[in-house]
């Protein structure tokens, strides 16, 4: 059933390009961007339990290493996405070492210097980035026996390819050994010792991951606009990416979807009204999401589904999670507790 | 010798400006365990509104009074309606939804007033002084005694108050707190309420030296969060101790280190929240099991 | 039945989901003490719980005949009701006088030590020390002066024996009986230690697995075959 819905929003996807105006397919190539970051952070945050708030910077790591070997070391474009993914993974694992020894609030706060600290350093290094220009790298042409497509269909289409691609190896990251001991890792660490987990390794793995995903949402991101400046990059991305996650759902895959697609539209929806005021209701949105959906809309969706077909979750990612557990339904914390005493 | 002397006091007087948000912020991580990452901003609407009453005439020693009563009232109005319901979540979500808080607070002050600069009247009048050949304004000086009073008024409350006891026994342990009759809820909203106070006044304090706009917080408050963890985040005495602390370290930093010049100062505080937090997580004066939050 | 200071009946409570007590009736009178024995679990810490508005229970608490099944915690306190929980609930980080003041706090005026003193003199000794740093004796003693505090008609004591050594538990029971006597404060005690509140309550009700079983005076209860074998060891 699931792998129908699957094969179902992949046709879909890939139909997308073809219905829509040229700006709103731009607007899908970027969710497909933030969706494979936003599936990064969620590796780390809602399968490792480390909160992270500087998830742009890896973001902006990947961007930028592809945007410099594009337009200085005119580098094809999807060859410089393994090398962003490369380096991210490396920087991911430099921050992860110290992270170790950080929890919760503190982590967070460590993070949240890191996505401040960004654009600082971007302009800081503008002989190689740029500054505050910015650095221009073309997109990728459409190749010659695919000229039927439109410039803003094929971006779309080799963006969907490397999404896709990505989904399918978290896919099998969360439901294989690393995602399994990452659960563990999270919900309790103590016990997870003592069934021989490793938890530096995976902790610092995790974190490794979920910045090389970053990293290639980055690369993305810079392919499909073609251009990239520091203001991008600043604690607003970050903060969009935890927006993410925990609208579409911690600890899923699917989750990065909705979140994706809700960091993109609705600010620009609430900005039809006025600027600040998609900021107000963008908050606001959030806040409220916190009060009647702490598990996202893949809680929600999972929560009916299980009304309409009444039968136990499938996988690892159903099992009574900690950050599935909301104050909103006290009936799901109440039978947490039954569970435990069984 | 005389410039080093400057720039010390300099830097005690903006370290009085973090050491106030960061009170904010320990008050409330005191009472209610949580890190609002709100707190610049709320404190940069409330001078906002001190800025409104200016400009529709009023003195700016009378602005900032009743903009402090407010805040004392916008604190607590905010605690019981949007943090009270989910008090006791995960700590991601307390994170997001003070997150929330701050991208719906900053937009609220964009789309009421605006982004452009404005200028914000200082409440000490634009005089110096000079001891021994040692030049300093009387703004430095104002912040400096304004910080030091606030100390002492909240010294004062807690220590030698019913009220200022209840305040710490609900932080310490609510449950037993409910079996001596304390109303836990009205306490932590009035730790929000004074942490209010705290930030709307690092506001007022801050804005004459830049521009009045919705970003004049986003720095201050990085400053206040490196403050709060060199102070350690439950000791509102580290937090004053840490903000100069912090605000020496900037000014000596960015006058006698060139490297650093104006556009990596923000790496200063950040320097310090992670050698903090990898040496000794608990700051100099916060208690052991703050760590292990 | 009406004129009881404590009345419950037909409590149902638990959490969640999952019910821990059934229909439990008991009542405490004017200056009287009454033991809540039961093995771990029986759903005695419930009970007083469920007393105090910690637990919001299904059926009827009147306190005084007012009803607070309903009330918060905070203002059946104000009715003259000081729990001493399992665990002492102390302030840990405040001083031991900062804790007795605690225990004044609903009511007016300046509190006095006097009392509390009086039959706690270590107290008044390591009056400035944190709480924390107290014995274990030494902050039940802490528990139950700030309990006093309040000057309470009704006291709701949860196990005060556990962690004792013997000698600290008989003299804690020598205490409790001068306050019975002299403040004729009302008791409702939940204890492990059938032996000795017997001894000293006036009425007893035995809980297992969330029911009344067994419930009198304490001589009757103290006398039961069943319960001597079981509770008792004889």
């Amino acid at each position: 059933m699931k792998r129908a819905a699957w094969a179902g929003v992949l046709v879909l996807a890939v139909l997308l390009p073809f219905f829509f105006s040229s700006y709103r397919v731009s607007q899908f190539t970027l969710v497909l961007a933030y969706a494979v970051a936003a599936l990064g952070l969620n590796l780390l945050v809602g399968y490792s339990g480390q909160i992270s708030l500087g998830h742009g910077a890896f973001f902006a790591l990947g961007a930028y290493t592809t945007a410099i070997l594009v337009a200085k070391s005119g580098w094809p474009h999807l060859a410089t996405i393994p090398v962003a993914a490369a380096i991210c993974f490396a920087a991911g694992f430099a921050v992860g070492i110290p992270a170790l020894r950080l929890h919760g609030l503190y982590l967070a706060l460590v993070t949240l210097g890191l996505a401040v600290a960004t654009p600082q350093l971007i302009k800081r290094f503008d002989g190689l980035t740029g500054g505050t220009q910015g650095l221009s790298a073309p997109p990728p042409a459409v190749p010659g026996f695919l000229d039927f497509l439109a410039a803003d269909q094929w971006i779309y289409l080799l963006n969907l390819v490397v999404a896709v691609l990505m989904f399918v190896l978290a896919a099998g990251i969360v439901r294989g050994k690393v995602g399994r001991a990452l659960v563990a890792v999270r919900d309790n660490q103590i016990a997870a010792r003592t069934f021989g987990v490793d938890l530096a390794r995976y902790k610092t793995r995790a974190f490794a991951l979920s910045a090389a995903y970053a990293g290639v949402g980055g690369a993305m991101f810079a392919i499909s606009i073609g251009f990239v400046a520091p203001e991008s990059f600043g604690l607003a991305l970050s903060f969009s990416f935890l927006a993410a996650i925990v609208v579409g759902g911690l600890a899923t895959v699917s989750g990065a979807i909705f979140g994706a697609l809700f960091i993109e539209f609705v600010p620009v929806y609430a900005a039809d009204v006025n600027e600040a005021l998609a900021a107000v209701i963008y908050g606001g949105v959030l806040i409220v999401f916190m009060y009647v959906l702490p598990t996202g809309v893949v809680g929600l969706l999972r929560r009916l589904g299980a009304r309409v077909r009444p039968r136990k979750g499938e996988g690892g990612e159903h099992a009574g999670t900690r950050f599935e557990r909301g104050t909103a339904d006290a009936g799901d914390g109440a039978g947490e507790r039954v569970r435990a005493k069984r | 010798m005389e410039r080093f002397v400057e720039t010390v006091i300099d830097g005690i007087a903006t370290g009085s400006i973090y050491g106030a948000l960061a009170l904010a912020l320990v008050l409330i991580y005191r009472s209610t365990g949580i890190v609002n990452f709100a707190q610049g901003e709320m404190a940069m609407f409330s001078t906002f509104g001190a800025w409104a009453l200016t400009q529709a005439g009023l003195p700016i020693g009378l602005a900032v009074l009743l903009t402090l009563a407010a805040s004392l009232l916008g604190g607590m109005i905010i605690e019981r309606a949007l943090i009270r319901p989910v008090e006791g979540s995960p700590e991601l979500t307390l994170v997001t939804v003070t997150l929330g808080l701050f991208i719906l607070i900053n937009g609220l002050a964009r789309w009421i007033w605006g982004s452009q600069n404005r200028g914000f009247p200082s409440m000490f009048g634009d005089g110096n002084v000079t001891v021994a050949g040692v030049s300093t304004s009387l703004e430095s000086l104002g912040l400096v005694a304004v910080l030091l009073g606030v100390v002492g008024v909240l010294w004062l409350v807690f220590q030698k108050t019913k009220l200022g006891l209840g305040m710490r026994a609900a932080a310490v342990n609510p449950a037993a707190s409910r079996l001596v009759g304390i109303p836990v809820g009205r306490m932590l909203m009035f730790g929000w309420g004074l942490a209010a106070v705290c930030g709307a006044l690092a506001g007022v304090l801050v804005a004459p030296r830049l521009f009045l706009d919705p970003g004049l917080m986003g720095p201050v408050i990085i400053y206040s969060f490196a403050a709060a963890t060199l102070g350690g985040f439950d000791s509102p005495f580290g937090a004053v101790l840490g903000g100069w602390i912090i605000g020496v370290a900037e000014a000596l930093a960015g006058g006698y280190v060139d490297f650093i010049g104006q556009d990596l100062k923000i790496l200063v505080p950040l320097a310090v929240i992670l050698s903090v937090l990898l040496v000794r997580p608990h700051g100099l004066f916060g208690s052991p099991e703050v760590a292990r939050a | 039945m009406s004129g009881e200071l404590l009345e419950v009946e037909g409590l149902h409570a638990g959490y969640g989901p999952v019910n821990v007590l059934e229909d439990v009736s008991l009542t405490v009178g004017e200056g009287e003490t009454v033991a809540l024995l039961g093995a771990n679990g029986a759903g005695k810490t419930t009970t007083l719980r469920a007393i105090c508005g910690m637990v919001k229970p299904r059926g009827s608490v009147r306190i005084g005949g007012r009803d607070v099944a309903k009330q918060s915690t905070e203002r059946i306190v104000r009715l003259g009701v000081a729990h001493v929980p399992e665990g002492r609930g102390t302030f840990a980080p405040l001083t031991v006088e900062e804790n007795l003041r605690l225990g004044a706090y609903s009511r007016r005026g300046k509190p006095s030590f006097k009392r509390a003193f009086e039959l706690f003199p270590r107290l008044e000794e390591r009056r400035d020390q944190q709480a924390g740093t107290l014995s274990g004796g030494e902050q039940q003693m802490l528990a139950i002066a700030r309990a006093l505090m309040l000057k309470p008609k009704l006291m709701l004591l949860d196990e005060p024996s556990l962690g004792l050594a013997p000698k600290l538990v008989r003299e804690l029971f020598k205490t409790l009986r001068r306050i019975k006597e002299d403040e004729g404060t009302a008791m409702l005690i939940v204890e492990q230690n059938a032996n000795l509140v017997l001894e000293f309550a006036d009425a007893a009700h035995v809980l297992e697995t969330g029911r009344v079983v067994l419930a009198g005076t304490a001589d009757e209860v103290a006398s039961d075959e069943k319960m001597r074998k079981a509770y008792l060891g004889y």
